[in-house]
């Protein structure tokens, strides 16, 4: 995977964005809804990774498919004539439509840890304002440099443009979340990073004390 | 001494550890006194401060200071005059920000690891800043050995007075004040 260039004005300006628009959502859910999200996200990101959870993923559907024909009687597919035939029919995904199986797989997980989260309970909502934000950076993080390079800034073409991507050191990666925001205000705004870290944690604490 | 950045690194954990005992809302009170201090030592005090100190020096009649020499009394001064406001701030009666601080566990000892972080990087910041600026002074004392380490050399570019401006302070006081008189 390519790291996240910030370098680029339109990339910046729409990973911000997200980022807000992700916090706000945050705040607005709440924490455990955020973390619900974010695992859902994870586990979606593997998943539509081949070399990660995608192809033991595939392998399950596949053989669970198989048995449930077996067992229901349908045996079409299954005669001891052919066994290179047998195993092809007995498939539910085929090797050509794995790629699209699992980015259709990804985006399922991600949208039902969208819809889990929309059904819980609002807590902590400053807090769920961070998680939100440290969602946004995820998502941003996976798809971002999936964009091709020219402006306007266009959707991913296909499933190919992400699931192609060669599986990244998950740590690596974590690491690199969690400094990007950092790594991302430095360079732009150099050391004024310092001012604008102090105002973020006075607001944090002042907005978290109650006056009444 | 050790190497600088150590020492900086310990006061900066003692004021986490302070936050983590008094909560919060107390420290910001000790914030905003840090605010006050930065403000006027950098808006006024490295302006006035060395002109009268020069001005002391022919009313009395003495020979003129070396450089090194103001360097040290300069530095000694203001490192002086913080120190004297960091304890007036917890000494006595706190000036602390009113209102029922959040007791959340996950969210108030987050707020109380921030606060405390920004009080020890703006404490121990200061500190060696009046050691940077004045070109350490300590080393005469035999306290310091220099060259700094490759490290301290790059974290020294990031001491509050170097990248933050004096009228920031006076604003963050501002909010701060604002806040604290808001019922």
């Amino acid at each position: 995977m390519q790291p996240l260039s910030v370098g680029d004005p339109e990339r910046t300006v729409l990973f911000l964005a997200l980022l807000g628009i992700f916090a706000y959502q945050g705040f607005q859910r709440g924490l455990i809804a955020e973390m619900v999200k974010l695992g859902l996200v994870f586990v979606g990101f593997a998943v539509g990774q081949p070399t990660l959870l995608g192809s033991t993923v595939v392998n399950v559907i596949n053989n669970a498919y198989g048995t449930v024909r077996f067992m229901l009687g349908s045996s079409r597919g299954l005669t001891t004539s052919d066994a290179g035939a047998t195993r092809v029919q007995t498939q539910l995904i085929r090797a050509q439509n794995t790629d699209i199986a699992l980015f259709t797989m990804m985006l399922a997980l991600i949208g039902i840890g969208y819809l889990v989260s929309a059904k819980m309970k609002r807590s902590n909502p400053i807090m769920g304002l961070l998680a939100g934000a440290v969602n946004g950076l995820v998502l941003t993080y996976f798809f971002l440099p999936a964009l091709p390079d020219q402006v306007p800034i266009q959707p991913p073409v296909g499933a190919e443009a992400v699931i192609s991507q060669s599986a990244p050191n998950m740590g690596q990666v974590g690491l690199q979340i969690a400094l990007a925001p950092f790594a991302l205000l430095y360079q732009q705004v150099n050391t004024w990073i310092i001012p604008i870290i102090i105002v973020a944690i006075l607001f944090f604490a002042l907005r978290s004390i109650k006056t009444h | 001494m050790g190497p600088l950045e150590i020492l900086w690194a310990c006061i900066t954990l003692f004021f986490v550890f302070f936050a983590l005992v008094r909560g919060y809302a107390r420290e910001l009170g000790v914030t905003t006194l840090i605010f006050v201090a930065l403000f006027v030592i950098t808006q006024f005090g490295e302006k006035y401060v060395p002109a009268i100190l020069v001005l002391i020096v022919q009313r009395i009649g003495s020979t003129a200071l070396s450089p090194r020499t103001q360097q040290h009394i300069l530095s000694n001064f203001f490192s002086l005059v913080f120190i004297l406001i960091i304890f007036a701030s917890y000494a006595g009666e706190t000036f602390a920000i009113k209102g029922r601080a959040n007791t959340t566990a996950p969210t108030a000892l987050l707020l109380n690891l921030l606060v405390g972080l920004l009080n020890g990087y703006l404490v121990a910041g200061t500190l060696w800043y009046f050691q940077d600026v004045y070109e350490y002074p300590v080393v005469d004392l035999g306290l310091l050995t220099l060259p700094l380490s490759p490290f301290a050399e790059t974290a020294a570019n990031f001491l509050p007075p170097y990248v933050v401006p004096p009228l920031f302070w006076a604003g963050m006081v501002m909010v701060l004040l604002l806040f604290r008189v808001k019922d």
